[in-house]
């Protein structure tokens, strides 16, 4: 009798392990690929508060810093805007072609959390769906992309890192313009590898590699980082080490990108893909 | 009940510390700390194995949710190191029948010499899973060596100062 109730212990031990071991593979296979279903909308909403709570006692006391970067970065824009000034009224362009609006909105945000030691990293911001966010808007900062919005919250946004090793991103090599795909490895936040440059390709240790604007989210040209070292992938391209600009362990500060001509590039695709459908069939 | 409610206070800020340890504190990819082990190492000797599991379970779930981890990574490895624990506390926990009465009567070397088997399951579990087949063997390995270690002195460390707090109570 005794030996029967120890059985019958460790089955439901086992049933119950195997269950409780069920739930978590669901929740882990349902979120890590997409990372974009309900339960992570609704779970982002407690997260971010508490989030925002520990990090607003962090930024309280890195306001030094934070202003420090703010006052840099306005230099920096000052500079630009005289040089593009000087350059307009060299070309005295006419004003009839000057009102051509830009391509790119940009939304300021704040980093709340942030992760960089996972082979997933996430980064939550304090700006939301009540903000302008929206699922799949690009994010960068003046250093560098950042990663993607992943799911968009009332009043914060969850953001799949370029530090996830699932996440890629086109990206070009200066001064030769050879395209490639930035992919991190899951070692260092500080480097990423750039994939498939062809071997013929002209470049040195320093060059600087750039976003290509073949994605519809990210603008074209954002410096991104330096060629560190290359070896050779497959007898044909070049794996590239790229030193990031970015320092992902100190981001305060990020814009997220807002593109306006999204819908008509998003209905193109789609009209595009029906017709590769219909010649198929 | 003074003291279950201080395993109760001391459980809590475990686990908001392990949140703020996820969002704030960025080491290496080589390093996984979890001070929310520690709770399913404390659990009370007389729980079974279905209580440390579900409790291991919850605790992760937690944990994933508030570090802004994959929800269920942390679940998964807590749910196997409860599990375990009754039969390595069993295998491993002292023979006196006095010292079994509470794992705070273990002493630092037996409390090691049980938590060590729990952290490499809860570790061995984790790292299985955040690896996903894209890690190579040795960066997992030297991942699971590199914090099966300061998990361990760890453990130990929390052990020493809240036994000690118990005597002084």
């Amino acid at each position: 009798m005794k030996g029967r109730s120890k059985y019958i212990l460790y089955l439901v031990n086992i049933i119950v392990f195997i269950f409780l071991e069920a739930v978590s593979l669901w929740l882990i296979t349902d979120n890590s690929v997409l990372q974009r279903s309900g339960i992570m909308k609704s779970l982002s909403n407690i997260t971010s508060a508490f989030a925002s709570t520990a990090g607003n006692i962090g930024r309280y006391f890195s306001l030094a810093d934070v202003n420090r970067q703010l006052a840099e970065e306005n230099v920096g824009l000052r500079r630009e805007n005289d040089r593009l000034r000087s350059i307009l009224a060299d070309n005295a362009v006419p004003d009839s072609l000057q009102d051509e609006s830009p391509m790119f909105d940009y939304i300021p945000a704040l980093v709340v959390s942030n992760s960089t030691d996972r082979l997933h990293n996430v980064i939550i911001i304090n700006k939301g769906l009540r903000d302008g966010i929206k699922e799949d808007m690009g994010v960068i900062t003046d250093r560098g992309i950042v990663g993607y919005v992943q799911s968009a919250g009332e009043r914060y946004s969850k953001v799949s890192s370029i530090l996830d090793i699932d996440n890629m991103v086109s990206a070009m090599l200066l001064p030769s313009n050879t395209f490639g795909v930035l992919k991190w490895n899951g070692r260092s936040a500080r480097r990423s590898i750039l994939h498939d440059i062809p071997v013929h390709t002209n470049f040195a240790e320093g060059d600087t590699v750039v976003s290509s604007g073949y994605s519809l989210i990210y603008p074209p040209g954002i410096p991104m980082g330096t060629v560190r070292d290359k070896t050779l992938s497959d007898g044909v391209n070049y794996d590239i080490t790229v030193d990031l600009f970015e320092e992902f362990s100190r981001l305060k500060h990020v814009y997220i990108v807002s593109r306006r001509d999204i819908g008509q590039l998003e209905n193109l695709l789609e009209d595009n893909q029906k017709h590769e459908e219909y010649r198929r069939q | 009940m003074k003291n279950t409610l201080r395993h109760i206070i001391m459980a809590v800020l475990l686990v908001l510390a392990q949140g703020a340890l996820d969002n704030y504190v960025n080491l290496t990819v080589f390093l996984d700390l979890s001070l929310c082990l520690y709770i399913i190492l404390m659990l009370p000797f007389r729980w079974g194995t279905v209580p440390a599991m579900l409790t291991g379970f919850v605790i992760g779930l937690t944990v994933d949710i508030l570090g802004n981890g994959i929800p269920g990574m942390s679940a998964a490895a807590m749910t196997a190191a409860g599990l375990c624990r009754k039969g390595i506390l069993s295998l491993t926990g002292p023979r006196d029948k006095e010292k079994r009465q509470s794992i705070e009567n273990f002493g630092i070397r037996g409390f090691v010499l049980y938590s060590v088997p729990i952290i490499l399951i809860y570790l061995g579990v984790y790292i299985l899973l955040d690896s996903s087949g894209f890690r190579q063997p040795g960066a997992s390995l030297a991942r699971l060596a590199i914090s099966l270690v300061a998990n361990t002195a760890l453990m130990a460390f929390l052990y020493a100062i809240s036994t000690d707090s118990t005597r002084r109570n």
